[in-house]
């Protein structure tokens, strides 16, 4: 037993507990705008909470990888660390630019000890300890995330509908009067 | 004999239903329980359909020798509690799903529950989609 992983996955562990009814400080920071450097182009941050709420779902997932990883006697600890290298160092780093500091914080300490214990035994509480972290970080940007903003203008259209689109769409001239950049009607 | 069953409670909701083993997924739905209680923060799938989930600490190292049943998850009948125990998440169809990929069910509602499903379901959408209410769920087993 390693207890700087044992430690870590304590830590997590009291995290994850206070953060399951309690907004973490990461979601709020997105969730406000109050991200250092202003992640967002064009001056909105909307953009930002979309890619951050995905790319910490996707890390949860890829946690998990390596969750089976250290339980299965077919990788290597050195395989691990090659795929851990690849699978979590560039989504980290950018849910820390996009808001999401703890997350980042705990995830490089993790991807340190991937790279300096050899034992993977060690690993195997402290990664389960942080995917089950994410994983709940990530309910909350899920649940925080501005879905109603767009939700609303996607609705699937009705049978009627379609088939009214169609017959108005039916003629080169409609084609022409709603896309005329589409249809090289006009130049920028 | 008691019959062991697993109570699903939004308190804040006032809302509770019961799930029951059944002859689908027995061992699964043994070990979930063996995993409970717990709570955490009650959210809703934004794709498959009518599915609220949630995250869990509920996970398994390996479970093939546990699973018997396996179905498309947009085959299976409203009312079955989702479990994928590798990952630790937990959902529930509450209705139909257009999502074509395999689930684990491991429990399914009471009858007299189903329509306290769906008006969960349906508050659970509204939060995560508008209101941003923040709805927790606890899980725990009853023997009746």
């Amino acid at each position: 037993m390693n207890a700087r992983c044992e430690e870590l996955a304590r830590i997590l562990d009291e995290e994850r507990e206070k953060l399951t009814l309690n907004e973490p400080d990461d979601s709020k920071r997105m969730r406000l705008g109050l991200m250092d450097p202003p992640a967002g182009a064009y001056n909105q941050y909307f953009t930002n909470h979309f890619f951050a709420d995905a790319e910490i779902r996707g890390l949860g997932m890829n946690m998990n990888t390596i969750d089976h990883c250290l339980r299965d006697d077919r990788f290597t600890m050195e395989q691990i660390r090659v795929i851990a290298g690849y699978m979590l160092p560039f989504s980290g780093e950018f849910l820390d630019y996009a808001g999401l500091r703890d997350t980042w914080k705990y995830l490089k300490e993790f991807i340190d000890m991937i790279n300096s214990i050899d034992e993977k035994e060690d690993l195997r509480n402290v990664c389960r300890s942080l995917m089950i972290y994410l994983n709940y970080v990530h309910a909350w940007t899920h649940l925080m995330a501005p879905w109603g903003n767009g939700g609303a203008g996607y609705n699937f259209r009705s049978k009627e509908e379609n088939e009214a689109l169609s017959r108005y769409y039916l003629t080169e001239e409609s084609l022409k009067a709603n896309y005329p950049f589409d249809r090289g009607q006009k130049t920028v | 004999m008691a019959e062991k069953r697993i109570l699903i409670e939004w308190p804040s909701l006032g809302a509770k239903v019961q799930m029951c083993k059944t002859d689908k997924n027995a061992k699964m739905f043994d070990e979930y329980c063996k995993r409970l209680p717990y709570h955490a923060l009650q959210i809703h799938a934004m794709v498959a359909g009518y599915q609220w989930y949630h995250y869990s600490p509920c996970i398994v190292d390996e479970v093939n020798d546990l699973i018997d049943y396996n179905p498309r998850l947009d085959q299976i009948d409203d009312g079955w509690l989702l479990w994928t125990p590798l990952a630790g998440l937990v959902g529930c169809a509450y209705g139909h799903n257009t999502e074509y990929l395999k689930t684990i069910p491991i429990a399914k509602v009471r009858d007299e529950d189903l329509e306290t499903l769906r008006n969960v379901g349906k508050r659970i959408w509204e939060a995560v989609m508008y209101t941003k209410e923040v709805i927790e769920v606890r899980y725990s087993v009853i023997e009746v």
